[in-house]
Protein backbone atom coordinates (compact mmCIF):
# COMPACT_ATOMS: atom_id res chain seq x y z
CA UNK A 1 0.00 0.00 0.00
CA UNK A 2 1.32 3.49 -1.02
CA UNK A 3 1.26 5.93 2.04
CA UNK A 4 -1.41 7.59 0.46
CA UNK A 5 -3.94 4.66 0.62
CA UNK A 6 -3.17 4.39 4.78
CA UNK A 7 -4.12 7.60 5.12
CA UNK A 8 -7.14 7.46 2.99
CA UNK A 9 -8.23 4.59 5.27
CA UNK A 10 -7.25 6.57 8.54
CA UNK A 11 -9.50 9.10 6.94
CA UNK A 12 -12.05 6.52 6.16
CA UNK A 13 -12.04 4.96 9.68
CA UNK A 14 -12.20 8.67 11.04
CA UNK A 15 -15.12 9.91 9.37
CA UNK A 16 -17.21 6.49 10.02
CA UNK A 17 -16.76 6.95 13.50
CA UNK A 18 -17.64 10.56 14.03
CA UNK A 19 -20.91 10.28 11.90
CA UNK A 20 -21.79 6.85 14.06
CA UNK A 21 -21.12 8.39 17.27
CA UNK A 22 -21.83 11.97 16.84
CA UNK A 23 -25.17 11.74 14.91
CA UNK A 24 -26.94 14.61 16.14
CA UNK A 25 -24.22 16.90 14.96
CA UNK A 26 -25.41 15.90 11.75
CA UNK A 27 -28.24 16.84 11.77
CA UNK A 28 -28.78 20.54 11.70
CA UNK A 29 -26.82 21.41 8.62
CA UNK A 30 -28.25 18.44 7.18
CA UNK A 31 -32.17 19.89 7.33
CA UNK A 32 -30.37 23.19 6.23
CA UNK A 33 -29.59 22.34 3.02
CA UNK A 34 -32.43 20.08 2.63
CA UNK A 35 -35.11 22.84 3.08
CA UNK A 36 -32.90 24.86 1.47
CA UNK A 37 -32.84 22.31 -2.02
CA UNK A 38 -36.29 21.51 -1.61
CA UNK A 39 -37.29 25.19 -1.69
CA UNK A 40 -35.22 25.76 -4.49
CA UNK A 41 -37.16 22.77 -6.42
CA UNK A 42 -40.26 23.87 -5.68
CA UNK A 43 -39.59 27.58 -6.42
CA UNK A 44 -38.09 26.86 -9.71
CA UNK A 45 -40.69 24.22 -10.55
CA UNK A 46 -43.20 26.84 -10.58
CA UNK A 47 -41.23 29.64 -12.38
CA UNK A 48 -40.64 26.82 -14.87
CA UNK A 49 -44.25 25.88 -14.83
CA UNK A 50 -45.24 29.29 -15.54
CA UNK A 51 -42.68 29.81 -18.45
CA UNK A 52 -43.34 26.66 -19.95
CA UNK A 53 -47.50 27.24 -20.34
CA UNK A 54 -46.39 30.87 -21.43
CA UNK A 55 -44.66 29.48 -24.24
CA UNK A 56 -47.09 26.67 -24.81
CA UNK A 57 -50.22 29.08 -25.18
CA UNK A 58 -47.71 31.78 -27.12
CA UNK A 59 -47.11 28.97 -29.57
CA UNK A 60 -50.52 27.42 -29.68
CA UNK A 61 -51.96 30.42 -31.39
CA UNK A 62 -48.87 32.69 -33.03
CA UNK A 63 -47.16 31.77 -35.66
CA UNK A 64 -43.87 29.55 -35.16
CA UNK A 65 -42.30 31.70 -38.03
CA UNK A 66 -43.88 34.51 -40.27
CA UNK A 67 -42.09 34.74 -43.80
CA UNK A 68 -42.92 37.55 -45.78
CA UNK A 69 -44.42 36.30 -48.91
CA UNK A 70 -45.81 33.59 -50.77
CA UNK A 71 -43.71 30.51 -48.94
CA UNK A 72 -43.74 27.06 -50.91
CA UNK A 73 -40.95 25.67 -48.54
CA UNK A 74 -41.50 22.64 -47.20
CA UNK A 75 -39.41 20.41 -44.97
CA UNK A 76 -39.93 17.69 -42.07
CA UNK A 77 -40.96 19.03 -38.94
CA UNK A 78 -43.60 20.97 -39.95
CA UNK A 79 -47.17 21.00 -38.90
CA UNK A 80 -48.89 23.63 -40.42
CA UNK A 81 -48.95 26.09 -43.26
CA UNK A 82 -50.89 28.84 -44.05
CA UNK A 83 -50.94 32.14 -45.77
CA UNK A 84 -52.32 35.48 -44.06
CA UNK A 85 -52.49 39.35 -43.18
CA UNK A 86 -51.66 41.22 -40.42
CA UNK A 87 -52.94 44.59 -39.99
CA UNK A 88 -54.39 47.28 -37.76
CA UNK A 89 -58.28 47.98 -37.70
CA UNK A 90 -60.68 48.83 -36.04
CA UNK A 91 -63.43 46.94 -34.88
CA UNK A 92 -67.34 47.82 -33.87
CA UNK A 93 -69.93 46.75 -32.64
CA UNK A 94 -73.00 48.48 -30.61
CA UNK A 95 -71.70 51.83 -30.28
CA UNK A 96 -68.56 50.10 -28.82
CA UNK A 97 -65.11 49.69 -30.65
CA UNK A 98 -61.36 48.60 -30.03
CA UNK A 99 -58.14 48.68 -32.16
CA UNK A 100 -57.09 45.13 -33.14
CA UNK A 101 -55.19 42.94 -34.93
CA UNK A 102 -56.89 41.71 -37.71
CA UNK A 103 -55.43 38.22 -38.57
CA UNK A 104 -56.76 36.98 -41.95
CA UNK A 105 -55.62 33.77 -42.99
CA UNK A 106 -56.38 31.30 -45.85
CA UNK A 107 -57.01 28.76 -43.13
CA UNK A 108 -58.13 28.99 -39.70
CA UNK A 109 -57.15 25.64 -38.27
CA UNK A 110 -54.79 26.11 -36.19
CA UNK A 111 -57.02 27.98 -33.77
CA UNK A 112 -58.65 24.66 -33.13
CA UNK A 113 -57.36 23.93 -29.94
CA UNK A 114 -57.86 27.44 -28.54
CA UNK A 115 -61.83 27.24 -29.82
CA UNK A 116 -63.58 27.62 -26.19
CA UNK A 117 -67.03 28.07 -28.07
CA UNK A 118 -68.46 28.12 -31.60
CA UNK A 119 -67.45 26.88 -35.09
CA UNK A 120 -64.58 27.49 -37.36
CA UNK A 121 -66.97 28.35 -40.31
CA UNK A 122 -66.54 31.49 -42.54
CA UNK A 123 -66.51 34.31 -40.15
CA UNK A 124 -64.87 35.87 -37.25
CA UNK A 125 -63.19 34.20 -34.45
CA UNK A 126 -62.49 36.43 -31.77
CA UNK A 127 -61.00 36.61 -28.26
CA UNK A 128 -62.47 35.60 -25.08
CA UNK A 129 -61.38 39.05 -23.13
CA UNK A 130 -62.60 41.23 -26.76
CA UNK A 131 -65.70 39.56 -26.80
CA UNK A 132 -66.73 40.85 -23.39
CA UNK A 133 -64.96 43.66 -23.97
CA UNK A 134 -67.07 44.65 -26.76
CA UNK A 135 -70.06 43.00 -25.39
CA UNK A 136 -70.87 40.78 -28.40
CA UNK A 137 -71.38 36.83 -28.76
CA UNK A 138 -71.66 34.21 -31.09
CA UNK A 139 -74.17 35.20 -33.86
CA UNK A 140 -74.03 38.78 -33.88
CA UNK A 141 -72.12 40.87 -36.67
CA UNK A 142 -69.39 43.01 -35.68
CA UNK A 143 -67.77 46.07 -38.23
CA UNK A 144 -64.04 45.90 -39.04
CA UNK A 145 -62.13 49.15 -40.23
CA UNK A 146 -59.53 48.62 -42.32
CA UNK A 147 -57.45 51.43 -43.15
CA UNK A 148 -55.96 51.86 -46.26
CA UNK A 149 -54.63 55.43 -46.15
CA UNK A 150 -56.58 57.65 -45.88
CA UNK A 151 -59.86 55.94 -46.53
CA UNK A 152 -60.89 53.45 -43.89
CA UNK A 153 -62.80 50.45 -45.98
CA UNK A 154 -65.89 48.81 -43.61
CA UNK A 155 -66.06 44.89 -44.29
CA UNK A 156 -69.17 43.34 -41.55
CA UNK A 157 -68.49 40.05 -40.29
CA UNK A 158 -70.52 37.16 -38.03
CA UNK A 159 -68.75 36.21 -35.21
CA UNK A 160 -68.35 32.30 -35.44
CA UNK A 161 -66.28 31.28 -32.40
CA UNK A 162 -64.70 32.61 -29.44
CA UNK A 163 -61.22 31.54 -28.53
CA UNK A 164 -59.34 31.37 -25.39
CA UNK A 165 -55.52 31.24 -25.50
CA UNK A 166 -54.58 31.67 -22.01
CA UNK A 167 -52.24 35.06 -23.13
CA UNK A 168 -54.24 37.99 -22.47
CA UNK A 169 -52.52 40.20 -25.20
CA UNK A 170 -53.75 37.86 -28.24
CA UNK A 171 -57.55 37.16 -25.82
CA UNK A 172 -58.25 40.81 -26.26
CA UNK A 173 -56.35 42.34 -29.22
CA UNK A 174 -56.80 39.65 -31.78
CA UNK A 175 -59.63 39.18 -34.82
CA UNK A 176 -59.38 36.10 -36.66
CA UNK A 177 -61.20 36.14 -40.29
CA UNK A 178 -60.60 34.40 -43.41
CA UNK A 179 -61.43 36.67 -46.53
CA UNK A 180 -61.53 34.92 -49.94
CA UNK A 181 -60.91 37.69 -51.39
CA UNK A 182 -57.85 39.61 -50.29
CA UNK A 183 -54.49 38.62 -51.64
CA UNK A 184 -52.19 37.18 -48.77
CA UNK A 185 -48.25 38.76 -47.93
CA UNK A 186 -46.95 36.33 -45.38
CA UNK A 187 -46.72 32.79 -44.81
CA UNK A 188 -47.34 31.64 -41.32
CA UNK A 189 -45.60 28.21 -40.24
CA UNK A 190 -46.48 26.10 -37.69
CA UNK A 191 -43.96 23.44 -36.18
CA UNK A 192 -43.83 20.35 -34.20
CA UNK A 193 -41.38 21.32 -31.80
CA UNK A 194 -42.04 24.76 -31.82
CA UNK A 195 -38.41 25.51 -29.51
CA UNK A 196 -36.87 24.16 -33.13
CA UNK A 197 -37.59 27.89 -34.94
CA UNK A 198 -34.72 29.62 -34.18
CA UNK A 199 -33.36 26.48 -35.91
CA UNK A 200 -35.05 26.00 -38.49
CA UNK A 201 -35.14 29.88 -39.50
CA UNK A 202 -31.50 30.28 -39.67
CA UNK A 203 -31.19 26.69 -41.37
CA UNK A 204 -34.43 27.30 -44.20
CA UNK A 205 -35.06 31.30 -43.95
CA UNK A 206 -31.61 33.11 -43.68
CA UNK A 207 -32.45 34.60 -47.34
CA UNK A 208 -35.78 35.88 -46.79
CA UNK A 209 -37.52 38.56 -44.20
CA UNK A 210 -38.59 35.69 -41.47
CA UNK A 211 -39.68 36.29 -37.79
CA UNK A 212 -39.99 33.41 -35.04
CA UNK A 213 -42.53 33.29 -32.20
CA UNK A 214 -40.14 34.39 -30.02
CA UNK A 215 -38.61 37.88 -32.26
CA UNK A 216 -42.67 38.86 -32.44
CA UNK A 217 -43.66 38.20 -28.77
CA UNK A 218 -40.55 40.03 -26.99
CA UNK A 219 -42.24 41.23 -24.43
CA UNK A 220 -43.61 38.16 -23.55
CA UNK A 221 -40.71 35.64 -24.31
CA UNK A 222 -38.19 38.25 -22.24
CA UNK A 223 -40.60 37.53 -18.94
CA UNK A 224 -38.98 33.94 -19.56
CA UNK A 225 -35.77 35.39 -20.22
CA UNK A 226 -36.65 36.97 -16.60
CA UNK A 227 -37.74 34.14 -14.98
CA UNK A 228 -34.66 32.19 -16.02
CA UNK A 229 -32.38 34.59 -14.10
CA UNK A 230 -34.51 34.80 -11.17
CA UNK A 231 -34.24 30.81 -10.78
CA UNK A 232 -30.36 31.09 -11.29
CA UNK A 233 -30.91 33.85 -8.79
CA UNK A 234 -32.63 31.75 -6.24
CA UNK A 235 -30.31 28.99 -7.18
CA UNK A 236 -26.96 31.16 -6.14
CA UNK A 237 -28.19 32.27 -3.18
CA UNK A 238 -29.70 28.62 -2.05
CA UNK A 239 -26.07 27.57 -2.61
CA UNK A 240 -24.49 29.99 -1.04
CA UNK A 241 -26.29 29.48 2.47
CA UNK A 242 -25.75 26.14 1.93
CA UNK A 243 -22.13 26.84 1.84
CA UNK A 244 -22.45 29.31 4.52
CA UNK A 245 -24.15 27.05 6.69
CA UNK A 246 -22.07 23.88 6.51
CA UNK A 247 -18.84 25.58 7.03
CA UNK A 248 -20.13 27.45 10.27
CA UNK A 249 -21.43 23.75 11.14
CA UNK A 250 -17.70 22.70 10.08
CA UNK A 251 -16.38 25.68 11.76
CA UNK A 252 -18.78 24.70 15.45
CA UNK A 253 -17.72 21.26 14.60
CA UNK A 254 -13.79 21.98 14.81
CA UNK A 255 -13.95 23.42 17.92
CA UNK A 256 -15.83 21.24 19.73
CA UNK A 257 -13.61 18.75 19.09
CA UNK A 258 -10.55 20.24 19.23
CA UNK A 259 -8.94 17.48 21.35
CA UNK A 260 -9.85 15.28 18.83
CA UNK A 261 -7.69 17.43 16.34
CA UNK A 262 -4.64 17.50 19.29
CA UNK A 263 -4.41 13.50 19.44
CA UNK A 264 -4.30 13.07 15.44
CA UNK A 265 -1.83 15.54 15.22
CA UNK A 266 0.14 13.98 18.61
CA UNK A 267 -0.22 10.70 16.09
CA UNK A 268 1.30 12.09 13.28
CA UNK A 269 -1.32 12.56 11.02
CA UNK A 270 -0.65 15.05 8.18
CA UNK A 271 -2.91 19.05 8.63
CA UNK A 272 -4.10 18.12 5.24
CA UNK A 273 -5.46 14.01 6.39
CA UNK A 274 -7.31 16.01 9.44
CA UNK A 275 -8.82 18.39 7.00
CA UNK A 276 -10.02 15.74 4.74
CA UNK A 277 -12.17 14.10 7.74
CA UNK A 278 -14.16 16.82 7.93
CA UNK A 279 -14.26 18.00 4.58
CA UNK A 280 -15.86 14.26 4.07
CA UNK A 281 -18.04 14.93 6.64
CA UNK A 282 -19.54 17.99 5.48
CA UNK A 283 -20.14 16.28 1.58
CA UNK A 284 -21.39 13.70 2.92
CA UNK A 285 -23.73 16.00 5.05
CA UNK A 286 -24.49 18.14 1.47
CA UNK A 287 -25.28 14.71 -0.44
CA UNK A 288 -28.00 13.68 1.70
CA UNK A 289 -29.48 16.96 2.67
CA UNK A 290 -29.54 17.27 -1.39
CA UNK A 291 -31.29 13.99 -1.85
CA UNK A 292 -33.83 14.81 0.95
CA UNK A 293 -34.47 18.07 -0.66
CA UNK A 294 -34.72 16.34 -3.75
CA UNK A 295 -37.11 14.06 -2.80
CA UNK A 296 -39.26 16.67 -0.57
CA UNK A 297 -39.11 18.86 -3.60
CA UNK A 298 -39.94 16.35 -6.60
CA UNK A 299 -43.08 14.77 -3.97
CA UNK A 300 -43.74 18.56 -3.40
CA UNK A 301 -43.98 19.22 -7.20
CA UNK A 302 -45.86 16.12 -8.08
CA UNK A 303 -48.76 16.81 -5.31
CA UNK A 304 -49.10 20.24 -6.90
CA UNK A 305 -48.97 19.27 -10.21
CA UNK A 306 -51.79 16.96 -8.77
CA UNK A 307 -53.89 19.47 -6.82
CA UNK A 308 -53.68 22.53 -9.70
CA UNK A 309 -54.04 25.08 -6.72
CA UNK A 310 -56.19 28.15 -7.87
CA UNK A 311 -54.78 31.56 -8.22
CA UNK A 312 -56.75 34.63 -9.06
CA UNK A 313 -57.00 34.72 -12.78
CA UNK A 314 -56.47 38.22 -14.62
CA UNK A 315 -53.23 38.28 -13.04
CA UNK A 316 -51.66 35.51 -14.65
CA UNK A 317 -52.66 33.94 -17.93
CA UNK A 318 -53.64 30.61 -15.55
CA UNK A 319 -56.17 30.84 -13.04
CA UNK A 320 -54.00 27.25 -11.32
CA UNK A 321 -50.67 27.15 -10.36
CA UNK A 322 -48.69 25.37 -13.27
CA UNK A 323 -45.74 23.56 -12.02
CA UNK A 324 -43.26 21.94 -13.90
CA UNK A 325 -39.95 20.14 -12.26
CA UNK A 326 -36.79 22.04 -14.15
CA UNK A 327 -34.50 19.29 -14.16
CA UNK A 328 -31.49 21.07 -15.60
CA UNK A 329 -31.35 23.19 -12.06
CA UNK A 330 -32.72 20.31 -9.87
CA UNK A 331 -29.64 18.48 -11.06
CA UNK A 332 -27.13 21.02 -11.94
CA UNK A 333 -27.25 22.11 -8.09
CA UNK A 334 -25.96 19.01 -6.87
CA UNK A 335 -22.99 19.40 -8.48
CA UNK A 336 -23.03 22.98 -7.42
CA UNK A 337 -23.97 22.45 -3.85
CA UNK A 338 -21.52 19.91 -3.34
CA UNK A 339 -18.41 21.78 -5.26
CA UNK A 340 -19.35 25.13 -2.57
CA UNK A 341 -19.44 23.06 0.36
CA UNK A 342 -16.25 21.01 -0.73
CA UNK A 343 -14.87 25.01 -1.29
CA UNK A 344 -16.12 26.43 1.84
CA UNK A 345 -15.15 23.66 4.00
CA UNK A 346 -11.60 23.58 2.82
CA UNK A 347 -11.11 27.50 3.23
CA UNK A 348 -12.56 26.82 6.65
CA UNK A 349 -10.43 23.47 7.54
CA UNK A 350 -7.31 25.48 6.84
CA UNK A 351 -7.75 27.17 10.42
CA UNK A 352 -6.94 23.04 11.54
CA UNK A 353 -3.30 23.37 10.53
CA UNK A 354 -3.21 27.17 13.03
CA UNK A 355 -4.24 24.83 15.78
CA UNK A 356 -1.56 24.20 18.53
CA UNK A 357 -1.41 20.32 19.16
CA UNK A 358 -0.70 20.64 23.16
CA UNK A 359 -3.16 23.16 23.63
CA UNK A 360 -5.75 20.91 21.70
CA UNK A 361 -5.04 17.78 23.49
CA UNK A 362 -5.79 20.49 27.18
CA UNK A 363 -9.14 21.32 25.50
CA UNK A 364 -12.40 19.14 27.54
CA UNK B 1 25.91 10.28 16.47
CA UNK B 2 26.26 7.08 17.96
CA UNK B 3 24.97 3.66 16.87
CA UNK B 4 23.32 3.22 19.89
CA UNK B 5 21.66 6.32 20.28
CA UNK B 6 18.43 7.23 19.14
CA UNK B 7 17.83 11.00 20.47
CA UNK B 8 20.31 13.31 22.06
CA UNK B 9 19.44 16.84 23.58
CA UNK B 10 21.81 19.54 24.21
CA UNK B 11 21.57 22.80 26.72
CA UNK B 12 17.25 23.04 26.25
CA UNK B 13 15.56 26.11 28.07
CA UNK B 14 11.91 26.39 28.06
CA UNK B 15 9.76 28.52 29.50
CA UNK B 16 6.22 28.65 29.20
CA UNK B 17 5.75 32.68 29.97
CA UNK B 18 9.18 33.67 28.52
CA UNK B 19 10.16 34.60 32.09
CA UNK B 20 10.05 31.53 34.93
CA UNK B 21 12.35 28.57 32.84
CA UNK B 22 11.17 25.40 33.13
CA UNK B 23 13.98 23.57 31.74
CA UNK B 24 17.35 24.94 32.58
CA UNK B 25 19.85 24.04 30.02
CA UNK B 26 18.80 20.17 30.11
CA UNK B 27 21.30 17.22 28.48
CA UNK B 28 19.70 14.04 27.91
CA UNK B 29 20.86 10.67 26.02
CA UNK B 30 17.94 7.95 24.70
CA UNK B 31 19.90 4.96 23.85
CA UNK B 32 18.32 2.58 21.69
CA UNK B 33 17.11 -0.66 22.91
CA UNK B 34 16.71 0.83 26.80
CA UNK B 35 13.76 1.79 28.87
CA UNK B 36 14.98 4.59 30.70
CA UNK B 37 13.13 5.96 33.44
CA UNK B 38 12.63 9.66 34.42
CA UNK B 39 11.79 10.30 37.90
CA UNK B 40 11.24 13.40 39.69
CA UNK B 41 8.50 15.66 41.90
CA UNK B 42 5.61 17.24 40.60
CA UNK B 43 5.86 20.18 38.34
CA UNK B 44 9.66 19.59 37.99
CA UNK B 45 9.31 19.62 34.32
CA UNK B 46 9.02 16.09 33.02
CA UNK B 47 5.89 15.90 30.34
CA UNK B 48 7.45 19.41 29.56
CA UNK B 49 10.36 17.10 28.47
CA UNK B 50 8.45 15.11 26.90
CA UNK B 51 6.91 17.22 24.44
CA UNK B 52 10.03 18.56 23.65
CA UNK B 53 11.55 15.52 22.95
CA UNK B 54 8.57 14.36 21.01
CA UNK B 55 8.30 17.65 18.87
CA UNK B 56 5.33 18.60 20.37
CA UNK B 57 6.67 21.80 21.54
CA UNK B 58 9.64 23.19 20.57
CA UNK B 59 12.77 24.48 22.76
CA UNK B 60 13.76 28.16 23.40
CA UNK B 61 17.38 27.41 23.26
CA UNK B 62 19.14 24.09 22.62
CA UNK B 63 19.72 21.27 20.40
CA UNK B 64 17.84 18.01 19.51
CA UNK B 65 19.52 15.28 17.10
CA UNK B 66 17.06 12.01 16.54
CA UNK B 67 18.76 8.89 14.83
CA UNK B 68 15.67 8.01 13.02
CA UNK B 69 14.36 7.88 10.15
CA UNK B 70 10.76 9.66 8.98
CA UNK B 71 10.31 10.34 12.70
CA UNK B 72 6.87 11.25 12.56
CA UNK B 73 5.91 7.96 12.26
CA UNK B 74 7.75 6.31 14.51
CA UNK B 75 7.71 8.25 17.18
CA UNK B 76 4.72 7.44 20.21
CA UNK B 77 3.55 8.86 23.32
CA UNK B 78 1.12 7.26 26.18
CA UNK B 79 -0.32 11.02 27.12
CA UNK B 80 -1.14 11.07 31.33
CA UNK B 81 -4.82 11.38 30.65
CA UNK B 82 -4.75 9.15 27.91
CA UNK B 83 -6.52 11.15 25.04
CA UNK B 84 -8.30 8.54 23.45
CA UNK B 85 -10.54 9.70 20.68
CA UNK B 86 -13.88 8.81 22.15
CA UNK B 87 -15.94 8.29 18.88
CA UNK B 88 -13.31 4.48 17.99
CA UNK B 89 -13.38 1.35 19.76
CA UNK B 90 -9.93 1.20 21.37
CA UNK B 91 -9.17 -1.35 18.29
CA UNK B 92 -9.87 1.30 15.96
CA UNK B 93 -8.08 4.04 17.55
CA UNK B 94 -4.83 1.88 17.28
CA UNK B 95 -5.55 0.85 13.60
CA UNK B 96 -6.05 4.47 12.73
CA UNK B 97 -3.04 5.36 14.91
CA UNK B 98 -0.99 2.36 12.65
CA UNK B 99 -2.46 3.82 9.35
CA UNK B 100 -1.26 7.25 10.01
CA UNK B 101 2.27 5.73 10.43
CA UNK B 102 1.60 4.26 7.05
CA UNK B 103 0.88 0.65 8.54
CA UNK B 104 -1.89 -1.90 8.41
CA UNK B 105 -1.46 -5.16 10.59
CA UNK B 106 -4.41 -6.20 12.79
CA UNK B 107 -1.88 -9.12 14.58
CA UNK B 108 0.37 -6.70 16.04
CA UNK B 109 -2.88 -5.09 17.67
CA UNK B 110 -4.15 -8.61 18.54
CA UNK B 111 -0.90 -9.84 20.25
CA UNK B 112 0.08 -6.95 22.07
CA UNK B 113 -3.34 -6.64 22.98
CA UNK B 114 -3.53 -10.24 24.83
CA UNK B 115 0.37 -9.63 26.45
CA UNK B 116 -1.37 -6.33 28.57
CA UNK B 117 -4.72 -7.88 28.95
CA UNK B 118 -7.32 -6.18 27.54
CA UNK B 119 -7.98 -8.22 24.22
CA UNK B 120 -11.60 -8.19 25.53
CA UNK B 121 -12.04 -4.56 25.23
CA UNK B 122 -11.02 -4.47 21.99
CA UNK B 123 -13.95 -3.50 20.63
CA UNK B 124 -15.43 -1.15 23.84
CA UNK B 125 -15.65 2.59 23.11
CA UNK B 126 -13.47 4.95 25.56
CA UNK B 127 -16.35 5.88 27.81
CA UNK B 128 -17.07 2.48 28.65
CA UNK B 129 -13.48 1.84 30.31
CA UNK B 130 -11.82 1.51 33.75
CA UNK B 131 -9.19 4.03 34.17
CA UNK B 132 -7.04 0.91 34.11
CA UNK B 133 -7.79 -0.27 30.88
CA UNK B 134 -7.76 3.42 29.69
CA UNK B 135 -4.46 3.53 30.13
CA UNK B 136 -3.42 0.28 29.12
CA UNK B 137 -5.64 0.94 25.60
CA UNK B 138 -3.19 4.43 25.71
CA UNK B 139 -0.08 2.09 25.91
CA UNK B 140 -1.33 -0.46 23.09
CA UNK B 141 -1.99 2.50 20.70
CA UNK B 142 1.58 4.62 21.48
CA UNK B 143 3.01 0.85 20.18
CA UNK B 144 0.68 0.43 17.34
CA UNK B 145 2.76 0.60 13.82
CA UNK B 146 6.47 0.76 13.39
CA UNK B 147 6.82 3.35 16.06
CA UNK B 148 10.86 3.59 17.33
CA UNK B 149 10.66 5.54 20.19
CA UNK B 150 7.44 5.92 23.06
CA UNK B 151 7.18 8.69 25.47
CA UNK B 152 5.77 7.55 28.44
CA UNK B 153 3.84 9.87 30.53
CA UNK B 154 3.00 7.77 33.88
CA UNK B 155 1.65 4.97 31.56
CA UNK B 156 1.29 2.39 34.83
CA UNK B 157 -0.18 5.22 37.21
CA UNK B 158 -3.30 3.45 37.64
CA UNK B 159 -2.90 -0.14 37.78
CA UNK B 160 -2.53 -2.46 39.77
CA UNK B 161 0.54 -4.29 40.45
CA UNK B 162 0.29 -7.48 38.05
CA UNK B 163 -0.96 -5.32 35.32
CA UNK B 164 1.96 -3.07 35.81
CA UNK B 165 4.25 -5.73 35.06
CA UNK B 166 2.19 -6.71 32.38
CA UNK B 167 2.63 -3.81 30.66
CA UNK B 168 6.56 -3.48 31.56
CA UNK B 169 6.65 -6.93 30.79
CA UNK B 170 5.49 -6.13 27.05
CA UNK B 171 7.86 -3.08 26.49
CA UNK B 172 11.41 -5.20 27.77
CA UNK B 173 9.91 -7.93 24.87
CA UNK B 174 9.94 -4.62 22.44
CA UNK B 175 12.82 -2.75 23.08
CA UNK B 176 14.54 -4.87 20.75
CA UNK B 177 13.08 -2.63 18.31
CA UNK B 178 12.06 0.36 20.84
CA UNK B 179 13.33 2.52 22.68
CA UNK B 180 10.82 3.54 25.56
CA UNK B 181 10.86 6.92 27.82
CA UNK B 182 9.23 6.25 30.95
CA UNK B 183 8.39 9.13 33.24
CA UNK B 184 7.34 7.12 36.35
CA UNK B 185 6.98 6.73 39.86
CA UNK B 186 6.74 3.24 40.37
CA UNK B 187 9.26 0.61 41.84
CA UNK B 188 7.96 -1.53 39.02
CA UNK B 189 9.10 0.89 36.57
CA UNK B 190 12.49 0.71 38.07
CA UNK B 191 12.78 -2.37 38.47
CA UNK B 192 12.55 -2.85 34.52
CA UNK B 193 14.31 0.07 33.95
CA UNK B 194 17.92 0.02 31.97
CA UNK B 195 18.46 3.45 33.24
CA UNK B 196 17.13 5.78 36.00
CA UNK B 197 17.01 9.36 35.52
CA UNK B 198 16.52 11.90 38.21
CA UNK B 199 15.30 15.23 37.10
CA UNK B 200 15.06 18.27 39.78
CA UNK B 201 13.90 22.17 38.54
CA UNK B 202 14.68 21.58 35.29
CA UNK B 203 17.82 19.80 35.07
CA UNK B 204 19.08 15.74 34.80
CA UNK B 205 20.70 15.39 37.98
N1 LIG C 1 0.61 25.08 29.59
C1 LIG C 1 1.34 25.58 30.60
N2 LIG C 1 1.39 26.91 30.79
C2 LIG C 1 2.10 27.45 31.78
N3 LIG C 1 2.79 26.73 32.65
C3 LIG C 1 2.78 25.38 32.54
C4 LIG C 1 2.03 24.75 31.51
N4 LIG C 1 2.20 23.40 31.63
C5 LIG C 1 3.00 23.23 32.68
N5 LIG C 1 3.37 24.40 33.24
C6 LIG C 1 4.25 24.59 34.38
O1 LIG C 1 5.50 24.02 34.04
C7 LIG C 1 6.05 23.35 35.14
C8 LIG C 1 6.38 21.92 34.74
O2 LIG C 1 5.18 21.25 34.42
P1 LIG C 1 5.15 19.74 33.96
O3 LIG C 1 3.77 19.40 33.61
O4 LIG C 1 6.20 19.55 32.94
O5 LIG C 1 5.60 18.99 35.32
P2 LIG C 1 5.63 17.45 35.60
O6 LIG C 1 7.00 17.17 36.08
O7 LIG C 1 5.13 16.69 34.47
O8 LIG C 1 4.61 17.34 36.83
P3 LIG C 1 3.64 16.11 37.20
O9 LIG C 1 4.46 15.08 37.81
O10 LIG C 1 2.69 16.71 38.19
O11 LIG C 1 2.96 15.70 35.95
C9 LIG C 1 5.03 23.45 36.26
O12 LIG C 1 5.45 24.45 37.15
C10 LIG C 1 3.77 23.85 35.59
O13 LIG C 1 3.00 24.67 36.42
MG1 LIG D 1 3.45 15.53 34.05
Amino acid sequence: MTNKRFSDKAVFSLVKGFIKKSRKNFKFPTIAIAIGVWGLIVITSVVNGFDRLLIDSITRFYPHITVAGKSDLYFSGIKEKMFFNLDNSMVAFNGSFDYVQLMDCDDVSFLGSSIISGQLENGAAIGKELSEYLNISIGDELTVFKIKGIIPIAKKYRVVSLFKTGVYIFDSKFLVINDPDSVKNFTAYYFEDPLKAGEYKSKYFSYSPAYTWKESNKTLTQTVEIDGLIALLITVFIVLMAGFSVSNSITFSILTRKKEIGILKSLGMKNIDIQKVFISESLIISVIGYLLGLLCGTLTVTVLDFLKIKIPSGIFYVDYLPVSLNVSIAGSSFFIITGIVVFFSFLTTRMISGIDTLEALKDE
Amino acid sequence: MNENIILTAEGIFYSYDKKNPVLKGLDIKVLKNEILTLYGPSGSGKSTLIYILGGLLTQDAGKILYNIEDKKRKIGFVFQNYNMLNELTVFENCKVAQNIRSFDDDRQIFDYAEKIGITDILYRYPAELSVGQLQRSAVLRSISGPVELVFCDEPTGSLDSENKRNVFELFSQLKEYVAFFVVSHDEVSKKYADRVLNMSDGIIL
